[in-house]
C-alpha cells in the first residue's frame, strides 16, 4: 500500500521536474528566441545579384557597387559582400574599379574589408591602366582611401613593382609603397 | 655599354611613392637603379615618365649619389660622385652637380657641374661661374708609351 503510494507521487514528480532541469540548462523558449536576436551570425535578409549605388549630398554618383550575393548579418552591423565589384567615380579619366573574393563591408559603408584576389584598376587619363592586385585591403569609399599591410604588386604596362604594404590615395591617384620596394620598368 | 639604354630598369628601395597624375615616382631608402652596366645610387630617387609612360628622367641626391657604368667592353667602368646627379634618359646625358666628381680611367675630374655624355664617353666639366667659385680640376694620368 505504502510502496504504491510513494510510486504515485514520484512519477508525476519525475515528469514535472524534467522540463525544469531542461529550461535551467538551455533557457526557456522565450529566451532561447531572445538569445537568437542577438546572435552575431543570424542573418535578418539577403540580396542576390544585387546592384547598389550610392549618392552624394549633391546629387552625384559616389560608388557603385555589384555583387552576386549580399548577406545582412544584424548583430555585428555589416553586410558580407561575395564577389564584390566596387566603381569608384574620380575627378579625372574612368572610375577605379576595386573586385575581390570577398568582403565584409560596414553597415554604414563607412569601409570594407576586402580579402581573396584583391585586385584595384586604375585607368588613368594620362595612360596606361595600372593594376593593383594584393590578398587583403582595408577600403574606406568615402575617403577614397585604402591600406594593406600584405605584398603588393602594382603593373602598369610592362613594368610591374612589387613592395610589403601599401597605402593609395584612389582620387590623387597617389600609391604609397611601405617596405621592400622592387621595381622593373620597361619600355612601353 | 652601348645597349644600356634598351634594357629594363631595375629599381631596389626601401619606400615608394607613385603618383599616375604627375607620372613621378619618388623612391626613398637605399635606392638603387640599374640598367644594363649603369648603377645609380642615392638616398632620394625620382623617377619621371612622359606621356608613352616610358621613363624619361632620373634625378638621384645623396650624400653622395653614386653613378657607374661601363661605356664598352675594353672600356674601364667610369663612376661618379655628387650630392646630385640628372640622368636624362633619352639623351644619354648625366648631369653631376654639388661636389662633384668623375673617375675614368685613372683621371679624375671635378667641378661646380660635370655633364657625362654616356653614349660618346665624354666628360665635360664645368666651374663656378662666381668669383671664387670652384674651379674645373682635372688630374690625367701619364698613360703607358707603346
Amino acid at each position: 500500500m505504502v510502496r504504491g503510494l510513494k510510486l504515485r507521487w514520484l512519477l508525476p514528480l519525475f515528469f514535472v521536474s524534467l522540463p525544469l532541469i531542461y529550461w535551467g540548462l538551455f533557457g526557456t523558449p522565450g529566451q532561447t528566441r531572445l538569445s537568437d536576436a542577438n546572435d552575431p551570425e543570424r542573418i535578418d535578409f539577403f540580396m542576390v545579384n544585387a546592384q547598389m549605388q550610392q549618392f552624394n549630398t549633391m546629387g552625384e554618383l559616389a560608388r557603385e557597387l555589384d555583387s552576386p550575393l549580399v548577406v545582412h548579418k544584424p548583430g555585428q552591423d555589416v553586410l558580407h559582400l561575395t564577389e564584390p565589384l566596387l566603381r569608384l567615380p574620380q575627378p579625372e579619366g574612368e572610375p577605379t574599379r576595386v573586385r575581390a573574393d570577398h568582403g565584409i563591408m560596414q553597415d554604414d559603408e563607412s569601409e570594407i574589408e576586402l580579402a581573396g584576389h584583391v585586385e584595384v584598376i586604375d585607368n588613368s587619363p594620362t595612360g596606361l591602366e595600372t593594376r593593383l592586385t594584393t590578398s587583403v585591403l582595408r577600403l574606406l569609399p568615402p575617403e577614397n582611401y585604402a591600406e594593406t599591410d600584405a605584398p603588393v604588386t602594382v603593373t602598369r604596362g610592362q613594368s610591374r613593382t612589387d613592395a610589403i604594404g601599401m597605402q593609395a590615395w584612389l582620387d590623387q591617384r597617389r600609391v604609397d609603397l611601405l617596405s621592400e620596394v622592387r621595381g622593373s620598368y620597361v619600355k612601353n | 655599354l652601348p645597349d644600356d639604354k634598351n634594357q629594363p630598369i631595375r629599381v631596389s628601395a626601401d619606400k615608394a611613392s607613385m603618383n599616375e597624375t604627375t607620372g613621378i615616382s619618388v623612391y626613398t631608402g637605399n635606392v638603387e637603379i640599374r640598367q644594363g652596366s649603369m648603377l645609380l645610387t642615392g638616398a632620394r630617387v625620382e623617377m619621371h615618365r612622359d606621356k608613352e609612360g616610358n621613363i624619361s628622367r632620373i634625378i638621384s641626391t645623396g650624400s653622395p649619389a653614386h653613378f657607374q657604368q661601363q661605356a664598352t667592353q675594353n672600356q674601364p667602368v667610369t663612376k661618379a660622385y655628387g650630392l646630385q646627379m640628372d640622368y636624362r634618359v633619352n639623351a644619354q646625358l648625366i648631369t653631376i652637380t654639388e661636389q662633384a666628381r668623375v673617375e675614368q680611367a685613372g683621371d679624375n675630374f671635378t667641378g661646380e657641374r660635370i655633364v657625362y655624355n654616356m653614349e660618346k664617353s665624354i666628360v665635360d666639366a664645368f666651374g663656378s661661374e662666381r668669383s671664387g667659385g670652384q674651379r674645373v680640376e682635372m688630374i690625367i694620368q701619364p698613360k703607358a708609351s707603346n
